[in-house]
């Protein structure tokens, strides 16, 4: 490769939204060349390449996805250091010409940087298929005087033009300003940009550290805290909103034939995400997910009980064929098969939870979610932002756990590290399949779904009161993106889906199953060896511990207290451990339950008591790998364990007032 | 008897390997770590863990 070394090589800084396809274009350009490395003192990842252009050569820094400048995330605070201080000679912005509403609140800020900046006008094939059109005389015009360059990385065209451009224009800046502010706003600006000449001299960007200084940026303001001073007041609002206001008016310029699929998505979300009925809505499209787990899930674990049972009736007689050891026998029939089996036949409702759990983000709703808590969330002193880990805490606990890391505030990701537990996830569904089915009959629907919202309302609760003693200031702004509503995609859904059915059944294959053996072990063996009477084995010894401690909550029962100790695994295991110590082959099956039933009423186990049980396990302590995260998470053991304390003594308490208040009734 | 041994012998080697399955997988998974590249888990269609499986 031919070096001219009496040219400057250029360096180039990609920079977008996520998923603007900025790294296919970067890619289209470096190919083989891509290297990978990491900034110093951080973890967010850059990535280098090169390519040559007439000649010369061309470095390519591909910067992290971000939708702003602001300094809230790392990636936004390692991108702008890296255009601000970086020998960067010119910004390419990847910009979604499908989606320029939302793609150019990143391009306004960057020229107001004062950085030459080219736009990548990207996935400008989707654009025509849709039957738009973008004005590319009008659009160079509104920004400025910028290149506009369309390409498609996917189709990989327009890119030789995109390394023109880079080529003539990389020692050009931005012709004018852009965005012009109300006087108001533009006033303070010159004052702050004044005081910055005063204190500190001529800034090449001074507008734009002005800007930051009005937007109380706090890493701005360290560098220039004397003129921060004179800018007291956050102007960060009226930013935004008169940037935002401009983009409508490029749009409005612009863009043509904004497409139906675009004008429906503005539709729908006027309802879905509506200041008033946007929660109700939330609640009963939950409600309407329930009711398919229970109808149709139903419908289908018929066929898995007739295999449980054949299966189970196989191996018994395959067992005594072969003339095993009686204690063998009942280890693999009473309680592997038993336990393990048990929560197999929980399967088809698990799929169809997920199944609507997929449906739903697919279709671009749970995105929405956030969005529409982020007005309930600010109450309790959390961003909308928090509630994202909480909706992920419906499938499971550990990732949304660490989706927690999303927050920057260490005190709000705390707190919402403390309520995500408190948000049902699938491993209680057994449970709530179990007893509700097993006493609430016709309501048995309503009774699951109750649970999930108690969860929903001990979580916010909790964040409530929290917030009265020790109220602070919360996450910034939720910017968030709202995709369009699209039909979902059958590959993305089957994927998901059998991510989580195959997470359920290798837990079935090793957790539930070395807790059937443990807990089978309890139950049959104390000091002397093994025992034909359970309630002389090692568990009974640890239920009846615990019985007392449970009878103000109508749990007293011993074997209730070793189900909730196991379920500590996994939170299935309660139902596997019901299987074992009441040694019913197939608990979920119509002949299961009926037997559970006539054992569980003839001790006085009721509804009441079947309710209060439900309770307890949705807000009782999390499970081991639940646990494991939070102290991963929060680096404390001190922490985890008060966490898990607290969730045990709150879950006592709610049980016992469902229990007694309830029993003024019924 | 042999039967008997055979079987035990099989659920133990089982219990065993489930044992270190979970805890090697608990070690490994890569889940979402929440990096706000795509608002805690969920990229721009939607979706979550579009970056780790």
């Amino acid at each position: 490769m031919p070096k001219h070394t009496e040219e400057k090589e250029i360096t180039v800084g990609f920079i977008g939204n996520p998923n603007c396809g900025k790294t296919t274009l970067f890619n289209a350009f470096t190919g083989a060349n891509l290297k990978v490395a990491n900034w110093p003192g951080v973890t967010v990842e850059r990535v280098e390449g090169s390519t040559t252009y007439k000649g010369r050569t061309i470095k390519l820094i591909d910067l992290p996805g971000i939708y702003s400048l602001a300094s809230y995330s790392i990636e936004e605070k390692v991108s702008r250091k890296c255009i601000m201080q970086e020998n960067i000679d010119v910004v390419v912005n990847v910009v979604d010409a499908s989606s320029l509403e939302r793609n150019l609140y990143l391009t306004l800020q960057l020229l107001e940087m004062g950085k030459p900046v080219i736009l990548a006008l990207n996935m400008m094939d989707i654009v025509e298929e849709r039957g738009m059109e973008i004005d590319l005389h009008r659009l160079p015009e509104m920004l400025g005087g910028i290149p506009v360059v369309p390409v498609s990385a996917r189709k990989r065209t327009g890119l030789d033009v995109l390394l023109h451009a880079v080529l003539h224009h990389y020692e050009e800046g931005v012709k004018d300003r852009v965005v012009h502010y109300e006087p108001e706003l533009e006033a303070a600006i010159s004052r702050t940009e004044e005081n910055l000449k005063k204190y500190y001299g001529e800034l090449v960007h001074s507008r734009w550290y002005a800007i930051k200084l009005l937007e109380q940026d706090e890493e701005i303001i360290q560098y220039y805290p004397k003129a921060a001073v004179a800018a007291d007041i956050n102007y960060e609002k009226q930013i935004i909103h008169q940037k935002y206001n401009y983009i409508d008016e490029i749009v409005e310029d612009t863009l043509f034939n904004k497409e139906s699929k675009a004008q429906a998505t503005d539709k729908v979300d006027k309802y879905l995400t509506h200041p008033v009925w946007g929660v109700p809505i939330f609640l009963g499209i939950m409600a309407l997910v329930f009711f398919l787990t229970f109808t149709v899930g139903d419908f289908l674990k018929g066929y898995f009980e007739i295999a449980l049972d054949w299966f189970s009736g196989a191996v018994s007689g395959l067992l005594i064929k072969l003339a095993v050891a009686d204690w063998l026998q009942s280890l693999l029939v009473d309680g592997i098969i038993a336990g393990v089996g048990g929560i197999l036949t929980f399967l088809p409702n698990i799929f169809i939870l997920f199944l609507a759990l997929a449906f739903l983000e697919d279709s671009g709703y749970m995105a929405r979610v956030a969005y529409v808590m982020d007005g309930i969330m600010g109450m309790l002193g959390l961003s909308g932002k928090a509630f994202l880990p909480m909706v992920l805490g419906f499938g499971c606990t550990v990732p949304a756990v660490m989706a927690t890391r999303a927050l920057e505030k260490e005190k709000d990701r705390k707190r919402t590290i403390l309520i995500t537990p408190f948000m049902s996830c699938s491993a209680r569904l057994p449970i709530y399949v179990l007893f509700a089915d097993m006493f609430f009959g016709k309501y048995a629907m309503l009774a699951a779904y109750s649970l999930y919202l108690a969860g929903v309302l001990a979580a916010i609760g909790i964040a409530l009161v929290i917030n009265h003693f020790d109220r602070g200031k919360t996450e910034g702004t939720l910017l968030i993106e709202l995709p369009e509503y699209k039909s979902p995609n059958a590959r993305t859904i089957a994927i998901y889906v059998w991510e989580k059915v195959k997470d359920y059944l290798t837990k079935a294959g090793t957790t539930i199953f070395i807790a059937s053996i443990i807990l089978w072990f309890l139950l049959n063996f104390n000091l002397q060896g093994m025992t034909e009477h359970v309630a002389d084995s090692f568990g009974a010894e640890i239920g009846k511990i615990l019985e007392p401690v449970l009878r103000p909550a109508g749990l007293g029962m011993w074997q209730i207290g070793v189900a909730l100790i196991s379920g500590i695994s996994a939170k299935e295991v309660v139902v596997s451990s019901f299987s074992v110590l009441f040694g019913i082959g197939n608990i979920n099956s119509a002949a299961g339950m009926t037997e559970l039933t006539g054992i569980l009423e003839s001790v006085g186990f009721t509804a009441l008591n079947a309710y209060a049980l439900m309770i307890f396990c949705l807000l009782y302590t999390p499970c081991a790998a639940t646990i494991a995260t939070i102290k991963k998470e929060t680096h404390s053991w001190k922490w985890t364990l008060g966490m898990v304390l607290f969730q045990l003594v709150f879950a006592w308490l709610a049980a016992v007032l469902v229990y007694q208040i309830g029993g003024l009734f019924l | 008897m042999i039967a008997t041994i055979v079987i035990a012998g099989i659920i133990t080697v089982a219990a065993i390997a489930a044992a270190v399955k979970r805890v090697r997988d608990f070690r490994n998974h890569r889940y979402c770590a929440g990096c706000s590249r795509c608002a805690g888990g969920m990229n721009a269609d939607g979706n979550r863990g579009s970056c780790h499986k």
